[in-house]
């Protein structure tokens, strides 16, 4: 059931009652509580996934996920509307997780949390494929946040390198830079394991 | 890692860095024909395009435990309401610098009697409306509330009537109403009040110790 709530969102997300993310903002700038814990859930994968991405600790991510709706709570008027509103989640908790891991010691970092990232085969598959997840999942965790930043936000939430660029506030040729380098490790790291995926 | 690699501007180099988001489907189609067009004609940049899309499946295929807690989120609401009401916690915070709690409810109800005696000490001092042809004074309001904004008139007098609320004054200028209920009945009255959603804040604006 999780892994289906993580499953990719390739489309602007709505809600169970056919709201986007825009008609519940609104109602959030009216004040109504009820639109901003449907906008909470709605968003709630999505962040959490990019958040664990880059953070691996999860007394860090929760805290930074609800620093991030707190701003949608308290200031909705500081979206102008200028991109998607998910684009503009993205980067607010983008700059929230990397000035919570400058406050942290690196030193800390939760590696045992890192099994958390479901190794388990499933029901229909192979030992083999939960290995190569594990394999990558370490891979991944060797990258810099930053580039694990460009790495979820392509394959996992689908999203374009301009957008990314406007998450990251960074520009398009760097997040181009970083994804060639991540690629590379990656490929490096799992040697030809992934031959069979699809 | 050193971002030191730097990227060659020739056609061959420009598809490798855009396979990615061509396998996500986000380039624009005049992105996406030019990277097709050499696809069509480079095998090393077809075998890196298989390559791409096996490490995108794979990455989309690590999930994670994770479900929402509203809950966690709702008590940090609870505790950081008046947050969202400026006007509010624009005169508090200069009329009580006192480090109190911001969720202590009788702060909050103090803060707001400093309130309503600030911005509207007239009214509160000496009530100012009279009903006609009796003399007695309105009665002492004992609860306040103040109402989502775009709460409809027929919601806010359906939430008055669930309680036998009576409206002694407002709004005041922080948009607050205050009330009065049958003195026994504050307390399930505020819990009702509370529990409705056209309702932003309910408080008590006498200190309970009195009662």
């Amino acid at each position: 059931m999780v892994e289906e709530a993580l499953m990719p969102v390739r489309s602007a997300p709505e809600d169970t009652k056919g709201e986007s993310d825009l008609d519940l903002l609104a109602k959030v700038r009216a004040g109504d509580r009820t639109a901003f814990e449907r906008l909470y859930l709605l968003y709630h994968p999505r962040l959490t996934r990019f958040l664990w991405t880059l953070i691996r600790r999860p007394a860090l991510v929760e805290e930074v996920l609800d620093d991030t709706m707190m701003v949608v709570w308290n200031r909705p008027d500081s979206f102008h509307g200028a991109s998607k509103l998910s684009t503009w989640l993205f980067a607010i908790a983008y700059r929230k997780a990397m000035r919570g891991l400058r406050k942290q010691d690196e030193a800390v970092e939760d590696r045992e949390a890192e099994r958390r990232v479901s190794p388990e085969a499933g029901p229909d598959e192979s030992s083999s494929r939960a290995r190569v997840r594990q394999l990558l999942s370490d891979a991944i965790a060797e990258l810099s946040p930053a580039h694990r930043a460009v790495v979820d936000l392509t394959y996992f939430h689908d999203l374009g390198y301009r957008e990314i660029a406007l998450i990251l506030e960074c520009p398009v040729d760097t997040v181009k830079t970083r994804m060639f380098h991540a690629r590379r490790h990656l490929r490096k790291k799992l040697g030809g394991v992934l031959t069979d995926w699809i | 890692m050193a971002e030191i690699i730097q990227l060659r501007s020739g056609p061959h180099d420009e598809v490798q860095q855009l396979l990615p988001w061509l396998v996500n489907g986000t380039l624009s189609p005049d992105e996406a024909a030019r990277v097709e067009a050499h696809l069509a004609d480079c095998a090393e940049c077809r075998g890196e395009l298989v390559a791409e899309r096996q490490l995108a499946a794979a990455v989309q295929s690590i999930s994670l435990d994770s479900e929402g807690d509203w809950e966690r989120l709702e008590q940090r609401l609870n505790a950081e309401a008046p947050a969202r009401i400026r006007p509010f916690t624009a005169v508090w915070r200069k009329r009580v610098p006192l480090g109190w709690a911001v969720a202590s409810r009788f702060a909050v109800a103090a803060a707001f009697a400093l309130v309503f005696v600030n911005v509207t000490p007239r009214q509160a001092a000496e009530p100012q409306y009279r009903a006609l042809g009796s003399p007695a004074a309105m009665p002492t309001a004992n609860l306040v509330v103040q109402f989502q904004p775009a709460t409809r008139v027929s919601d806010m007098q359906g939430a008055l009537e669930s309680v036998n609320a009576r409206m002694v004054d407002g709004p005041t200028g922080t948009g607050a109403y205050l009330l009065r209920v049958d003195q026994p009945k504050r307390e399930l009255a505020l819990k009702t009040l509370r529990d409705n959603q056209a309702i932003a804040l309910a408080e008590p604006i006498d200190a309970p110790a009195r009662e």
